[in-house]
């Protein structure tokens, strides 16, 4: 009875509750908030408690002495924390309403298409407890075309591939549904890994996944540099495995973009899995007008140049990739009545 | 496939312009149409609508950046600006959200369901209204019964029932102007009830409430009336009962000029608490009264040839039959 009275006092949020980073979206308001989904926790003489969200924590990662944590909550797009997911949501619907306290928002939140039943709840539950009044889901693919402009309402196929941290989704969508979407357990967060492992086999030297990930978006590139080139090169400290002490290499975008190949193809893969399963006039429309990439992964470097050679498609990266996810998510909030449709809930 | 619909108000020089700017970066490169489509991947037809500033003919804003953006790249030219530069020209159409309007299921034939509940419940409402005021007008008592046939009328106005035909006569209280329902439950034993009206009041009459009144076919004309009127010099208080312990048929005050006239039963007893303020008619004639002054007479009884007789002694009055 009191959600509703508080209903007025809050502002209803989107949030893009991705593997990376966590994108919030208030209605009338816009994007309001871009961080990383991480949590530092301290414990305290037995106690748990919040010490750090966001950009904050994210410096912590892998710095931490004993008695703090920092926590990534989500991995692979799904909670893998609970209680740390809900702090953080928590934490976030605090920050938009200038810590008020009887905030008590309408949120929705977007999901992998490929989360089983039991994931959705898990993030529908951790949103509801951490004082939303009521929570609806939405698919993240769907959600990814309507914040590229993609014409998702009409009788025709449009292909979205939305790269995130933690997974890929590839959805095909017409007549505002998903045709076909499948969601591969590959995004930035398997890059930096492969990066980590490509640098320990061939300097050995180990690397934090944040120096891995500052590669990536520094020289990272999906295909190796034209005419045999190394390309633009960046020096990158770790600890030496061999003799232990700490030490600087520099690797070149050819190196990265070698180590990259392994999840990039698996994207390639999924693409090609997911044009496969395409009905005919759907493939029909999708090579007139092509596939658009979203997200994270989008952005790195002739990714796009990779799927065209490999599909014969003409790729687009959206513009603002970054946030299309949230733009989407958004943009069901603003036009809810319109946007039902692609609303859901676990209850 | 659709195209987009868009208002072609944006300068069409301008997206010519661009896409002159790009011709001439091709041609500059010495490249083909045709070669560019093959290395991008997006068919002629669109790369040549975008040289010639058609931008009816590109599909959706969101494809037709991406097609921009993979243009200015190929042919080495700031796609950034390119990107800006074609969102200028091409107008409102790119700036604004895709519209987006989901496929709803045909609504079912007939009137949708909230006209009908609206109707449903405005019907209701009316039919309240209506039996309300139908209900609500005039007196339903004076409804419910029918009225007094037009020969009993006659025949009550005549007064032309002297004799109590009948062995059950009526009995009925003649009110002064004020009309008053029938006098309830105390006489509603008596079965065929008939007021009769004093000469100045013809007005509406209580009639029997039970059915239309037998004697028209039954008992032959007169309704039954006793023969001893009560009639009111003062105000007066009239119990009348039908023997001790008995039914009360009247108990009230008359009022001056009221009369009450006795239904032909045997054994009433009248009681009164203004002895000289009542008269006693027997067959229209006066009576020696019950005595002078406002005494209290208790149980005379109300035989007519006692009456003609002259009353006994108060004394005695309360003497068994």
């Amino acid at each position: 009875m009191f959600s509703r009275l508080f209903g007025f006092l809050s502002a209803d949020m989107a949030i893009d509750l991705g593997t990376a980073n966590t994108l919030v979206y208030v209605k009338g308001r816009g994007i309001v908030l871009n961080e990383p989904s991480v949590v530092a926790i301290a414990d305290l003489r037995g106690r748990k408690q919040v010490l750090a969200v966001g950009e904050e924590a994210k410096l912590m990662l892998g710095r931490t002495p004993g008695n703090i944590a920092a926590i990534r909550p989500l991995r692979d797009g799904v909670i893998a924390d609970f209680e740390v997911a809900e702090e953080m949501i928590k934490h976030f619907i605090r920050k938009v309403h200038n810590r008020g306290r009887f905030a008590s928002p309408l949120i929705i939140v977007c999901v992998p298409s490929g989360s089983t039943a039991v994931e959705r709840r898990a993030i529908q539950e951790s949103a509801e407890s951490a004082g939303a009044r009521k929570v609806l889901l939405i698919e993240e693919p769907m959600a990814a075309a309507i914040g590229a402009g993609l014409p998702v309402t009409e009788p025709s196929g449009s292909m979205i591939v939305d790269i995130g941290g933690g997974t890929t989704e590839v959805a095909v969508i017409s007549l505002g549904g998903i045709v076909y979407a499948r969601s591969v357990r590959v995004g930035g967060d398997k890059m930096d890994e492969a990066i980590i492992n490509y640098i320990r086999r061939q300097f050995n030297l180990l690397i934090g996944e944040s120096s891995a990930e500052r590669i990536k978006m520094e020289i990272g590139a999906a295909a190796p540099p034209d005419h045999g080139e190394e390309g633009p090169l960046t020096e990158v400290k770790g600890r030496d495995l061999m003799n232990g002490v700490p030490r600087e290499v520099v690797v070149s975008q050819r190196q990265v973009a070698e180590s990259l190949s392994e999840p990039v193809s698996a994207i390639v893969e999924a693409v090609k899995v997911a044009l496969e399963n395409t009905p005919p006039e759907l493939a029909a429309d999708i090579v007139d007008k092509g596939i658009v990439l979203t997200g994270g992964g989008a952005l790195l470097y002739r990714l796009d140049e990779v799927l065209r050679d490999s599909t014969g498609l003409p790729v687009a990266v959206a513009e603002e990739a970054l946030s299309c996810v949230a733009l989407g998510t958004g943009r069901a909030l603003e036009e809810m009545k319109k946007l039902r449709q692609v609303l859901s809930s676990m209850y | 496939m659709k195209r987009l619909t868009r208002p072609e108000a944006a300068p069409v020089g301008e997206a010519a312009r661009l896409g002159e700017e790009l011709r001439d970066a091709r041609l500059a490169l010495g490249l083909s149409v045709e070669d560019l489509a093959a290395s991008l991947r997006i068919r002629r037809g669109y790369l040549v609508a975008l040289e010639e500033g058609r931008l009816r003919d590109l599909p959706a804003p969101a494809y037709a950046l991406g097609f921009v953006r993979s243009y200015a790249r190929a042919l080495g030219l700031d796609e950034g600006e390119m990107v800006r530069r074609f969102r200028e020209v091409s107008g409102p159409a790119v700036r604004r959200k895709t519209d987006l309007v989901f496929p709803e299921p045909v609504p079912e034939r007939g009137v949708p369901a909230g006209a009908v509940m609206l109707l449903g419940a405005v019907l209701a409402v009316g039919a309240y209204i209506g039996w309300y005021q139908w209900s609500g007008s005039g007196d339903r008592t004076v409804d419910a019964v029918p009225p007094l046939p037009p020969r009993l009328e006659q025949m009550a106005r005549d007064e032309s029932a002297p004799e109590p035909a009948a062995p059950e006569a009526s009995a009925g209280i003649v009110p002064p102007p004020t009309v008053q329902p029938a006098p309830s439950s105390a006489v509603a034993a008596t079965v065929p009830r008939v007021v009769v009206p004093t000469p100045a009041e013809p007005a509406p009459v209580p009639a029997p409430d039970i059915a239309p009144p037998p004697p028209v076919a039954a008992a032959p004309p007169q309704p039954a009336e006793g023969r001893v009127v009560l009639r009111a010099k003062a105000d007066s208080w009239v119990q009348v009962r039908e023997g001790r312990g008995g039914p009360v048929l009247v108990n009230r005050v008359l009022r001056p000029g009221e009369s009450w006239a006795a239904p032909a039963k045997e054994g009433l007893l009248l009681s009164t608490g203004n002895a000289g303020g009542l008269e006693i008619l027997v067959d229209g004639q006066v009576v020696p009264g019950l005595g002078p002054g406002r005494a209290v007479r208790r149980d005379v009884p109300m035989e007519p040839e006692r009456l003609k007789a002259g009353l006994p002694p108060p004394g005695a009055a309360t003497a068994p039959q």
